[in-house]
């Protein structure tokens, strides 16, 4: 039972792990690595709730599919579809390069040289401010879960300072909407230092990791951080069954 | 320009070759990267946008680690020197820059690490180039890195412009290496598996 003061992390083991879930107005920061099953873990969050998503590498359809294949509703989830935005404002471009060029061959050289000196024409990269939409939709937000999957995209486009500071905001947005925010990104790219401060950030901080033994491959979650509420800080092996994450042996560190 | 590079001078021309002096803290770090990067190839059915992305943010974060500084707008100069020492030296990356001016800079590598140590030519390639391009851009956000050849190609080298104010065509670059790796992706894959 989720008492009114936590909200459900949609797996039930990982509810008792945290004692009752996570409580609202917190930011959740993710950290996993590839094979870690983070991206399923990202979709299992969204199955209870009223969540908007975000989906950065995947397309909303390609989520809902994966939700489906594992039994899941994704009624509950509203999709920021920023894969999809992002791979038409590349192909717009290439569009509006190719009209153009067109356009060009039919030109004058005086006109041509007009047209030069207007400097580089705003094309590829003409695509949409993701950072501002993702700032602008969390700061109205009114659901009770934000899911960013993942933070690796907006890395790749915008300056490391840049993502902090509306990171930084949409924490504070999401603590007076009184929300959940799950903010994913992948370990291993972005450097100790970013890493360290999104742990900073993170009022609550899951890591997911996988270990070699011989030739087998273990998986553990780990509740690394848990602001005011030192006893959750626990790990758990975990396995992906059919219904998604199981949670085993759970082992509380404080 | 003198040190991290070593300047050679003939009447006609001058070049800059990098100084490689390895550090194994940025080696393990590049590495690990480079392995997340597959991963996520993998992990997403081979979508090269992934792995590009990947290689980008991964530039960015050196960018922000070793080279950032409190500098309005950039000059080449000012950039390439701090990624010679602190990027292309650590990563044991024998270069030689055959043209550096206000607007562009050439380089070859023909010698990078990453392309011997992970047999991967493509997927190496593809990460180089992402990388260098997240270092590139934060700085100047204008621009644009073209590759030229590389080694995935079957060439000796790989060959870079850096160019900090990209024209129409230039623009349209990474897609155009993205387009070049998506169609060898299996081979990517297969190298992988």
């Amino acid at each position: 039972m989720i008492s009114d003061e936590f909200v459900s992390t949609g797996i039930e083991k990982l509810d008792k792990l945290l004692e009752g879930g996570i409580p609202k107005g917190f930011t959740t920061v993710i950290l996993g690595s590839p094979g870690s099953s983070i991206e399923i873990l990202s979709k299992q969050l969204a199955t209870t709730g009223n969540v908007l998503y975000f989906t950065t590498e995947e397309t909303k359809e390609e989520v809902i599919n994966t939700m489906n294949r594992f039994g899941w509703n994704p009624a509950g989830a509203n999709f920021i579809d920023i894969a999809s935005k992002y791979a038409q404002s590349v192909i717009s471009g290439e569009q509006k390069r190719v009209s153009i060029y067109e356009q060009r061959s039919k030109l004058r050289l005086k006109e041509l040289i007009e047209i030069g000196s207007s400097g580089v024409p705003p094309i590829a990269r003409g695509e949409e401010d993701f950072l501002a939409i993702l700032s602008n939709k969390i700061k109205t937000s009114t659901f009770e879960k934000i899911i960013i999957n993942s933070l690796d995209f907006f890395l790749s486009q915008y300056s490391q300072e840049e993502v902090l500071r509306t990171i930084h905001a949409a924490k504070i947005s999401n603590l007076q909407n009184r929300g959940t925010l799950f903010v994913i990104m992948t370990k291993g790219i972005h450097g100790e230092v970013f890493e360290r401060k999104m742990e900073g950030i993170g009022d609550c901080v899951l890591e997911l990791e996988v270990l070699q033994k011989g030739s087998n491959f273990e998986r553990f979650l780990s509740v690394k951080k848990m602001r005011n509420y030192a006893k959750k800080i626990g790990i758990a092996r975990y396995t992906i069954d059919s219904d998604g994450f199981v949670l085993e042996m759970i082992e509380r560190i404080m | 320009m003198s040190e991290p590079f070593k300047k050679i001078e003939n009447k006609e021309n001058v070049v800059w070759i990098t100084q490689p002096n390895e550090a194994e803290t940025l080696l393990k770090r590049r590495e690990t990267a480079f392995n997340v990067a597959r991963g996520k190839l993998i992990d997403s059915g081979g979508k090269i946008e992934t792995a590009m992305q990947t290689a980008e943010a991964f530039g960015r974060g050196l960018f922000e680690d070793f080279i950032k500084r409190e500098i309005e707008n950039w000059t080449m100069e000012e950039w390439i020197e701090p990624v010679v020492e602190n990027i292309f030296n650590p990563l044991g990356t024998a270069a030689t820059f055959t043209s550096i001016s206000e607007k562009e800079a050439k380089s070859l590598i023909f010698r990078c690490r990453l392309h011997e140590e992970s047999n991967e030519p493509h997927m190496a390639s593809l990460f180089t180039y992402g990388f260098l391009r997240g270092i590139f851009l934060s700085a100047f956000p204008q621009g644009e890195l073209i590759m030229g050849s590389s080694i995935a190609q079957g060439a000796p080298m790989i060959e870079f412009t850096f160019k900090i104010n990209a024209t129409e065509k230039d623009l349209f670059e990474r897609e155009r290496v993205k387009n070049f790796y998506s169609q060898n992706v299996k081979k990517i894959q297969e190298s992988i598996i």
